[in-house]
């Protein structure tokens, strides 16, 4: 399935493409080289058309420039990635972490500080808006969005939060993530947005209007989705007509043929980190893999496979225009869009357990039918 | 093996002097692995439940008691697993009366059919009942194309998916000791029961259903307990609703790396497994039974048992149909055969339809998964053969599955032959011990063996695989070895040592030959559990030891594409490769000795 998109992707920016490879082939001196090295690096790999984007736009470069070879280790969750560091065998080398759930792995003493070192300058001021820190680098700018069967819904769609959990006027079956990951699926945020609660006003979350609203969507879930590319899968498989997913994911399924349709209007921004994880066994290489995913470069090659927004703001001198555009970081998009509060999320809420925390309790409870 | 020679004392039954010693000796391997990879984990992660911030607390299990919501998933899963166990009974007790009432080679085939979806993974069978209940899927289609029904049934992501996965998943575990006390039974007792003028209805109530009551306790027991700790399938097919304790404990480890509630919730299912199954300790020990097995002693011993427990239900049932009319009677008597064969036909189906599915899907030419494909072609087998990482993946599981196979056999054999072959103390509790990790739930055991193994670079390793599968596997060598010892004539070896043989030279070729078709069935199912194991998988996988169901379970949850399908087809292949051998192999010791070894 993937070879077909990449085919055609390829065929589409043909021309993009030529002028890139011009580019590559005389590489600007600001490029700084990473020094080749031996042995491997385990890398996260998350699945699906993300796992496919990077494995072409990252570890296969990676590997023919410095010669370390890249594992891509298959998604484990962020408990037992925890439980491996505690063990002393960190899963990986290399770990994306969601925005929302890093801070607790940096209060844990859970990460190794960031060698900048084999970072190029130019690369490093150009991460913008959100700013390289001491144990994590920014990965991929991306959206929670309402996405919706687009041959049930031609002329009239949903449009807002409220509009999903409307099911006389939008018939059919809907998804959102499992509430049991907290600040990563955010359909806290979008059970209060159909409850009518302005973007503005959202934090810090009213729990119990929350659940009331979801108690009212809960009769038409087919079932809650744990894992980015279950959302579009749901819609292809017309078991739902709409719900949640992540922005990426959906443009994935639509350049292979799927016909979903999605809003940039309530959408949801996030982001996610990469990380290096405390004893990993080749921390230096995570380094060099770490530069070599932050040059320009690299992240514009990314966004022609999936469409995340690169951190790096220098990418975008890289992409196409028509292509930055369906970004969903791009100027149209985000003024639709709000930004979610990691702060409020990783701030200790009731009985001095972080709100990621309580929200899970509240969720499993609620679920057992004892909320 | 430590020293199986030892096992050759003729015809003493009761071991003195030296040969107190062999069954030590025969044991002592198996029980020094489950000490260390098995008891000392679950001692721990007991002993980690009653700890918080390193010192001694109850905090954990004040935290679940104070919340209701573990009461509330708790009584689900209870729910869940009763129903799921009544549903098999229903379903399984025709069938086994079926086949137990087959000829031998009919009985073999029909085996071999509930045998083969037993063997292969829960997550294809799994996969496979996505496509058939989805709405698109041919279920519904079919419903649809007869008018039955104008909107596509919602059967899957909803507790009817998860009854439906699970009650074919768990059908075997009751079809096996149900067919075992029915053929027990003697078809002649329940003639002469009818030709002494007592309607069939009658006589199956009075003779048959008391006598195959060890087996429907012993199946019912099997299925509640492994439903009680099921994940895969409430996990994959369920809906909104479908929470049970399996998915709270692995959201508490895997997600929240809330280790000590997590110990604490796998504590409690754990001994609540453990209570129920010292309740039904007898009737699950069954097969170390020493009565002979000759059909009449043992009926009457059954219905012994039957009348015992049930004796008022069976007069009222049969009052009851006695006082009814006779031509309910006769109405049941001419409608009772299409009914039972009807019956057990459905349970047949329910068991292979997965394959039905699964096997032309491979072979899919579509690039998403669609059902019935429109074209055929074998790209997603060249797929699967040009990825690495499945490639990888694959010799990690047969590699490893394999050694521990190996492993099970060279542990449990020798247990068996103490367990069969000689009386000790203990030997009651051992055997249970044993066949425990049958039953304890593989979440608390993969749980329990994650924690033992923090903090040692075994996690994550190949030799954690190694073990656990081990584990896992083992009780089913010694439960296929102990049924085929049984069945084992004795008098060749005597024969053989009679004639001078000394008792290695007897067991080298008298006894491993005739036991050689057992050996194999041993070493299979062993390789199979391992090979099929998910749940150990999510706990212990890392960088060098990724194991084949854990890209599978990825794959699922990603995206359900044909993939899944072709490694299914792969998998039966070996399956039907191996089992053919068996046969051969089996046929080729039958021919040569009147007497067969194990049929299994």
């Amino acid at each position: 399935m993937v070879d077909i998109v990449r085919r055609r992707l390829l065929q589409g920016t043909a021309l993009v493409g030529g002028l890139a490879a011009t580019r590559s082939l005389f590489p600007a001196p600001a490029i700084a080289q990473i020094p080749k090295g031996t042995g491997q690096v385990v890398v996260y790999d998350g699945g699906g058309s993300w796992g496919e984007a990077k494995r072409i736009a990252y570890f296969e470069p990676f590997e023919r420039e410095t010669g370390i070879k890249v594992i891509a280790q298959p998604r484990t969750d962020t408990g037992a990635a925890r439980a491996s560091v505690l063990a002393g065998a960190p899963r990986y080398d290399v770990m994306i972490l969601p925005g929302g759930k890093a801070p607790t792995f940096e209060r844990d003493n859970l990460l190794v500080p960031i060698d900048y070192g084999y970072f190029d300058k130019a690369d490093l001021d150009a991460f913008s808006p959100i700013k390289v820190g001491k144990f994590t680098v920014p990965a991929i700018v991306y959206s929670l969005l309402i996405a919706y069967d687009s041959s049930k819904f031609t002329s009239n769609a949903p449009n807002s939060w409220a509009d999903v959990w409307d099911v006389q006027k939008f018939p059919g079956r809907r998804s959102l993530m499992a509430g049991t990951w907290a600040s990563d699926g955010g359909t806290f945020e979008a059970a209060l947005l159909a409850d009518g609660v302005e973007p503005s006003k959202l934090y810090p979350l009213d729990w119990d209007r929350a659940f009331k609203s979801l108690a009212r969507i809960k009769p038409n879930i087919v079932k809650w989705w744990n894992t980015g590319a279950e959302a579009p899968q749901l819609i292809i498989d017309k078991l739902i007509t709409a719900g949640s997913a992540w922005n990426g994911r959906l443009s994935a399924a639509n350049e292979q043929g799927a016909k979903i349709g999605y809003t940039w209007n309530q959408g949801m921004l996030q982001y996610d980190s990469w990380v290096v994880l405390k004893g990993a066994k080749n921390a230096d290489n995570a380094f060099k893999f770490l530069a070599f995913s932050a040059r320009a470069e690299s992240q514009a090659k990314f966004v022609q496979h999936i469409l995340y927004a690169p951190p790096n703001s220098r990418a975008f001198e890289f992409i196409p225009p028509e292509r930055a555009k369906l970004l969903p970081t791009s100027p149209d998009a985000r003024k639709q869009q709000f930004v979610q509060d990691y702060e409020f999320w990783n701030a200790p809420g009731a009985g001095g357990r972080a709100n990621n925390e309580i929200a899970v309790a509240q969720w499993e409870r609620w679920l057992a039918g004892a909320r | 093996m430590s020293n199986p020679s030892m096992t050759i004392s003729p015809t003493r039954r009761w071991p003195i002097g030296r040969d107190r010693l062999a069954p030590v000796l025969l044991l002592l391997p198996i029980v020094v692995l489950f000490t260390f990879g098995y008891l000392m984990p679950l001692t721990q992660l007991v002993l980690k439940s009653l700890q918080s911030d390193g010192v001694w607390s109850l905090k954990s299990y004040v935290e679940i008691a104070s919340s209701s919501s573990f009461f509330w998933i708790v009584l689900r899963t209870l729910t869940l697993a009763l129903t799921v166990t009544i549903i098999c009974l229903v379903i399984a007790y025709p069938l086994a009366y079926t086949i137990s009432r087959c000829s031998r080679g009919v009985a073999t085939l029909l085996l071999f059919l509930v045998t083969l979806p037993y063997l292969t993974s829960v997550l294809i069978r799994t996969y496979a009942w996505i496509v058939l209940l989805s709405p698109s899927g041919p279920i519904n289609r079919m419903l649809l194309g007869l008018g039955i029904v104008s909107e596509p049934l919602q059967m899957v992501f909803n507790s009817v998916g998860v009854y439906i996965g699970m009650v074919q998943v768990q059908l075997p575990l009751m079809v096996f000791p149900l067919y075992a006390a029915l053929t027990r039974v003697n078809p002649n007792l329940t003639k002469a029961a009818q030709s002494l003028g007592s309607p069939p209805t009658d006589a199956f109530l009075r003779v048959t259903l008391p006598a195959s009551m060890p087996g429907l306790v012993s199946g019912c027991t099997l299925v509640f307990l492994s439903c009680l700790g099921f994940y895969i399938t409430p996990e994959l097919l369920g809906g909104p609703d479908d929470y049970l304790i399996a998915q709270g404990i692995s959201l508490r480890v895997l997600i929240l790396g809330n280790f000590n509630e997590a110990a604490a919730q796998s504590s409690l299912l754990l001994l609540a497994v453990i209570v129920i199954f010292l309740v039904f300790r007898r009737r699950i020990a069954e097969e170390l039974d020493d009565r002979p097995r000759s059909d009449d002693i043992n009926v009457s011993s059954a219905l012994a048992f039957g009348f015992a427990v049930s004796r008022p239900l069976v007069e009222r049932i049969s009052t009851l149909s006695h006082g009814a009319s006779l031509h309910l009677h006769e109405l049941l008597s001419s409608i009772r055969k299409p009914l039972l064969y009807g019956c057990a036909g459905f349970a047949l189906l329910l068991l292979v339809l997965p394959f039905a599915v699964v096997i032309p899907l491979a072979f899919s030419d579509a690039p998403y998964l669609t059902f019935p494909p429109p074209a055929y072609s074998l790209r997603w087998f060249s797929r699967l053969f040009n990825n690495t990482q499945w490639l990888d993946a694959l010799s990690f599981s047969l590699r490893w599955a394999g050694l521990s196979a190996l492993l099970s056999v060279v542990v449990g054999v020798p247990a068996a032959f103490a367990l069969v072959r000689h009386r000790f103390l203990g030997r009651l509790p051992i055997y249970l011990l044993l066949i425990s990790p049958l039953i304890v739930p593989h979440v608390v055991m993969a749980v329990s063996l994650f924690f033992a193994l923090a903090g040692s670079p075994l996690i994550g390793s190949p030799i954690a695989f190694a073990l656990s599968y081990t584990m896992i596997g083992a009780p089913y060598a010694v439960v296929v070895m102990i049924a085929g010892l049984k069945r084992f004539d004795r008098t060749l070896e005597r024969a053989a040592s009679s004639l001078g043989a000394s008792p290695l030279t007897t067991l080298r070729t008298v006894t491993l030959p005739l036991l050689f078709p057992t050996l194999a069935s041993a070493a299979i199912f062993a390789f199979i559990v391992g090979f099929d194991d998910v749940v150990f998988g999510l706990f212990l996988s890392g960088p060098s030891a990724t194991p084949l169901p854990m890209r599978m379970w990825d794959n699922i949850r990603l995206e359900i594409s044909p993939q899944i399908a072709v490694i299914a087809v792969l998998f039966l292949a070996v399956l039907a490769i191996l089992y053919l051998l068996r046969l051969f192999v089996g046929a080729a010791i039958e021919g040569r000795r009147t007497q067969g070894g194990g049929r299994t």
